[in-house]
């Protein structure tokens, strides 16, 4: 075996790339000549050297890009209906308004809109249907609230509601207007609520709202600067029930 | 009409689950190709939203080297744009031109010498400019090959060549890279006497 033969084969024998009866060969060779033990050595350095050097970090805002850019793009494609109409009504700025009207625990009957609201319901659907309802079951709030440091940016609340009926079942990060969100999993009977949870400092305080669609009923709510969304095929009146128990829980944490 | 709602999220949250994690592979190789980081990250950016829209191309298995295949190309494109107006300056370049300089002084003083952090983060900044001065073509081999590990039939992949190209371009790449590290340790002994 000739040297220049053997140079792009220590190579490939660095890289891991020879089948091992030429890797044998290759190694012979190199044994007996001085000038392919230098070359191997130089290589061996030379990787040593540029495997010192550290990798960037991802800028941190380039994950909700991309995200963003692709929430974006969902759903228009889907012809306007007729049920499109309040969407008007429903920007947040009117529901704002709206709201103002409206005492504490008092409620709004709307149909859903193109926005959040279509958004909490897809993801419930899917939740339910893909069989990745819950990334980590566990009914402990000491399991859950750690299991997503690291994941999202915020500390969720989690509430234990076990002895109100409602025992919390797991957990699951879901995306939300193109951000990660936390995704908790409460059981009620037979039932399964998702409690879709993020932060919202602008939230108008106490106030409430329900939508129903497709047989699924939807609440909204703000507490000490989160935002909550619950969506079950409870009824209203449970779901009144399960928030007001969120909410108590809230103001102890 | 939720059907097309629920599929878009759907695809969605596949496409999060699936290529999402590439990411820091994605921006690592769009940096060491176009060398400044908000080219990289709107490169990365552009090569995600495309590969969301062409999903369905995707065999469904090596889903880094799809992905990486298409950052990879994007970045080509810019590069080829903008060697057309290569006359102009980045900013960045100078910038780093001149830290360069007055942090090659600062060693040739030779005070902070005793710092071992130093002289390792010296060594590290020249590594990192012999490879930053390759050219593109063996950038990403090297890039391909040392910092994300793939094999020659990987590489051969993302960037659409054959595997003896790949070979090829990563034995010219090395031969550069020990030829320039080795002058620059000269240059190093010479200053520190």
């Amino acid at each position: 075996m000739k040297c220049e033969e053997t140079s792009i084969l220590i190579e490939a024998l660095l890289d891991g790339e020879l089948p091992e009866n030429e890797a044998d060969t290759v190694q012979e060779h190199i044994k007996d000549c001085p000038a392919c033990t230098r070359d191997l050595n130089d290589l061996t350095a030379l990787r040593e050297r540029l495997h010192q050097i550290s990798r960037s970090s991802v800028p941190t805002t380039l994950h909700e890009k991309i995200s963003g850019e692709i929430a974006a793009t969902i759903g228009k494609e889907a012809p306007s209906g007729f049920w499109k109409w309040p969407q008007v009504m429903m920007t947040h700025a009117t529901a704002a308004v709206v709201g103002g009207v409206i005492v504490y625990g008092s409620l709004f009957l709307l149909p859903v809109a193109q926005t959040l609201e279509e958004e909490v319901l897809s993801a419930h659907v899917l939740s339910l249907t893909d069989g990745k309802l819950m990334q980590l079951k566990a009914g402990d709030t000491h399991k859950v609230k750690p299991w997503f440091s690291g994941k999202l940016n915020y500390a969720p609340i989690v509430a234990n509601l076990t002895e109100k009926g409602f025992p919390l079942l797991g957990a699951r990060l879901d995306i939300l207007g193109g951000g990660k969100v936390a995704a908790l999993v409460y059981g009620r009977r037979a039932h399964k609520i998702n409690l879709f949870v993020f932060p919202n400092k602008k939230a108008v305080k106490h106030q409430r709202m329900v939508f129903t669609r497709d047989g699924f009923n939807i609440l909204k709510w703000h507490k000490q600067k989160f935002e909550f969304w619950a969506i079950s095929d409870l009824s209203v009146d449970e779901l009144i029930a399960f928030s007001r128990a969120i909410s108590a829980k809230t103001e102890m944490q | 009409m939720w059907s097309s709602y629920v599929n878009d999220k759907k695809k969605h949250l596949e496409f999060e689950r699936v290529m999402l994690p590439h990411l820091g592979a994605a921006y690592n190789l769009a940096l060491w190709l176009l060398r400044h980081p908000s080219d990289a990250e709107d490169a990365v950016q552009d090569a995600f939203i495309r590969a969301y829209r062409a999903i369905e191309n995707w065999s469904g298995e090596n889903a880094s080297g799809w992905i990486l295949k298409i950052v990879r190309n994007t970045c080509m494109t810019k590069l080829k744009k903008t060697s057309r107006h290569a006359n102009v300056i980045h900013l960045d370049s100078v910038i780093d031109d001149l830290e360069r300089r007055q942090e090659t002084v600062v060693l040739a003083d030779g005070e902070p010498l005793a710092d071992e952090r130093l002289i390792a983060a010296a060594e590290e900044k020249a590594v990192r400019e012999a490879v930053r001065q390759l050219p593109a073509d063996y950038r990403e081999v090297i890039v391909l090959r040392e910092f994300e590990d793939l094999s020659y039939r990987q590489i051969a992949l993302v960037i659409g060549a054959p595997v003896g190209t790949v070979m090829s371009r990563l034995s010219r790449a090395r031969q550069q890279l020990r030829l320039k590290l080795s002058a620059a340790n000269n240059e190093g002994h010479k200053n520190e006497m």
